[in-house]
């Protein structure tokens, strides 16, 4: 098959294509509505991309037993699924930050049943795993977006040495869309030296058993017994440079319509594309109303947030949920204006008409339903 | 280190030079230290240029202090699987699992099915000393009948506790397993006969014959509350009356042949 850089196809298959343009070897995805689409299409897709199998991962829990072992012995891979599967891995997850192995994980959140939901924006963000590990989150709001942020997330995760989280949701699941591929960017990385590669003729690195052939390497550093280093035991030495390592994540947010604006929403993902058009609309009625998107969840755009909630007489936030980026949010405007929240659970979405209400309401302008 | 020497100056007996440790890292008696001694043995002997391995949390993670090779620690019964990722990504290594019997019995029981399903070319090695050793001895699947531990204080019941899962014989009916073991390290005839078991698992390994898998019978005298020479008979009287050691399925090449070159040795 030729590779064409321009294709009209669904999302969640765009970011296998994209996963295997970026080098994936391994992708990860047990059936879950919409994974199952991305199991066969890299299936029926991996044998024109040299290195990349295959293999069909029997269960969630091996997937997150995978994504470790293939990850620390040098390996490109990805794990699919839905809030669900990520918190079958979660515990593998865990492990993965603290050894600081690359991955990268597509979560395609649904309420339970099959529709959107952002109810899974505390688990992504917040507590991936148990322990202090945190994911980078980056969250598309749609399909080319998406495609980029895909073959991004393969270097970032490479380059931070930590799971990159692609956070799309049911909605974008379904969506059909034009997208191109472009290379994938590839400079500055460095060499994995700390992975498990298994060469014998090599020194054996770092680890509890320093002087033996063979090598103990990072990898298992991190995830080791604990030994005493000075007065700080090299557990706390380690988890002090990974919270380090979290605040030099790159923050990533878009503004619409905010250089005037007096009410901002702020909303990410399939939400944002929706608030969007009426947005446009709004702004031609002179309403002054603007948006801010988050694209990183984590690290959360949290000083924009709040420099520009100085200029703002009021901040809402529009979820998929029953409220969980507003606690972000909040945190951010940190008191300098007040913080609403319009809050859709339990696989609701707003239609425009009530997005344009809730707006309307939040400047004053009461609008009489008819 | 102990050598013992038969005319001065010659060594007949020492350490592989690969043990870096002055000793092993477990209880004093624990039947781990004789069998990871022969595995190291083997692995010098097959000389696999490349050795990826994981090994569970439990007593047993502290092989990744001896193994001459790139190990980790795996989360608790997820060393076979982790190994199999290590594989995938490193396909020209020597692969091998190490799991307690609570990691592959009780926690980890469908992903030892699915690696000899697959045929993947990794070695699975079951330590199974009856009981969770790491946490203080609670009986796993693995346990006898009538074994008396911290959470089966009358003996374990089958009413209450379930009865033993007979895994070896269980994966040697899976078409992808090549090599099936089960060996005891806890007096020299049997470590004798579980190094040569040991040996022709490697070999199917390196060969690249399929799934391959060893059960180490283990003596655990802190988890079973006894001492190390109480161990030892409790080990021989009632372990291995249910579980006798020998090959109970051999590597036969006709169904599971050798791939050319499977495992390149060290030069
Ligand atoms: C998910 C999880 N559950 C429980 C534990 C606690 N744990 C640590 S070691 C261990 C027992 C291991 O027993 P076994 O696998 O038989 O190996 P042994 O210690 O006997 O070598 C357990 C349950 C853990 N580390 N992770
Ligand atoms: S508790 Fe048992 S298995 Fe663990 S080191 Fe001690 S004797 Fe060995």
């Amino acid at each position: 098959m030729e590779q064409k850089d321009l294709m009209f196809m669904r999302a969640p298959e765009a970011l296998v294509e994209a996963s295997l343009r970026a080098g994936c070897q391994l992708f990860c995805a047990y059936p879950i509505t919409p994974v199952e689409d991305m199991a066969e299409y890299w299936v029926k897709r991996c044998g024109e991309f040299p290195g990349a199998l295959p293999h069909f991962t029997e269960s969630e829990l091996e997937g997150g037993a995978y994504l470790y072992g293939f990850a620390a012995s040098g390996g490109r891979v990805a794990f699919a699924s839905t809030g669900t599967g990520i918190s079958l891995i979660s515990e593998s997850l865990g492990w993965i930050m603290d050894a600081e192995v690359p991955c990268v994980l597509f979560n395609f959140p649904r309420a339970g049943g099959l529709s959107i939901s952002q109810a899974d924006y505390n688990q992504a963000t917040k507590a991936p795993s148990h322990g202090d590990g945190k994911c980078l989150v980056l969250a598309p709001m749609g399909t080319q977006e998406a495609v980029d942020l895909t073959m991004e997330a393969y270097y970032l995760a490479d380059y931070y040495r930590n799971p990159v989280m692609v956070m799309c949701d049911y909605t974008l699941g379904l969506t059909m869309e034009v997208v191109e591929f472009a290379p994938m960017k590839t400079e500055g990385l460095p060499p994995k030296d700390w992975a498990l590669t298994g060469d014998r003729g090599r020194a054996r690195r770092g680890g509890l058993a320093s002087a033996a052939p063979g090598g103990v390497t990072a990898a298992n550093v991190a995830t080791g017994v604990d030994e005493s280093f000075g007065t700080m035991s090299r557990g706390e030495r380690s988890a002090r440079r990974r919270a380090d390592k979290y605040k030099t994540f790159p923050v990533r947010y878009e503004d619409f319509f905010m250089e005037d604006a007096e009410l901002a929403v702020v909303a990410y993902g399939t939400m944002a594309r929706m608030i969007l058009p009426v947005l446009k609309q709004l702004r031609e009625e002179g309403l002054k109303v603007g948006m801010i998107r988050p694209i990183t969840l984590f690290p959360f755009p949290e000083e924009h947030i709040n420099e520009a909630a100085g200029r703002l007489q009021k901040v809402s936030v529009f979820e998929c949920n029953s409220g969980q980026m507003v606690e972000d949010v909040q945190r951010s405007v940190n008191g300098r204006c007040p913080v609403e929240f319009y809050g859709r659970p339990g696989g609701a979405a707003p239609s425009p008409q009530e997005i344009e209400a809730e707006i309307k309401r939040l400047v004053g302008k009461v609008e009489v339903p008819a | 280190m102990t050598t013992a020497e038969a005319t001065p100056g010659k060594a007949v007996f020492e350490r592989p030079h690969v043990f870096v440790e002055e000793g092993t890292p477990w209880c004093q008696g624990c039947g781990y230290g004789a069998w990871s001694r022969i595995i190291i043995e083997e692995i010098e002997r097959a000389n696999p240029a490349k050795l990826v391995a994981a090994a569970d949390i439990a007593c047993l993670e502290y092989m990744h202090e001896i193994i001459p090779g790139d190990i980790t620690i795996a989360l608790h019964g997820r060393s076979v699987s982790t190994v199999r990722g290590m594989k995938m990504a490193q396909p020209e290594a020597m692969a091998i699992a190490f799991q307690g019997d609570g990691g592959m019995l009780n926690e980890g029981l469908n992903e030892v099915f699915h690696a000899a399903a697959s045929g993947q070319n990794v070695i699975a090695i079951l330590g199974n000393n009856g009981v969770f050793g790491d946490t203080g001895g609670q009986y796993t699947l693995a346990a006898p009948l009538g074994h008396k531990s911290p959470t089966t204080p009358n003996g374990r019941d089958a009413k209450i506790n379930g009865s033993p899962i007979p895994l070896a014989e269980m994966l040697a009916m899976i078409p992808g397993t090549a090599f099936v073991g089960r060996i005891s390290t806890h007096d020299p005839a049997y470590v004798y006969r579980g190094q040569r078991i040991l040996r022709k698992a490697m070999e199917a390994s390196m060969a690249g014959a399929g799934f391959v898998f060893l059960e180490c019978m283990t003596t655990c005298p802190t988890g079973w509350r006894m001492t190390p020479v109480e161990s030892i008979k409790y080990h021989e009287e009632v372990i291995l009356k249910e579980k006798p050691v020998g090959i109970i399925k051999d590597w036969d090449p006709a169904t599971h042949p050798a791939v050319e070159a499977a495992l390149p040795k060290l030069g």
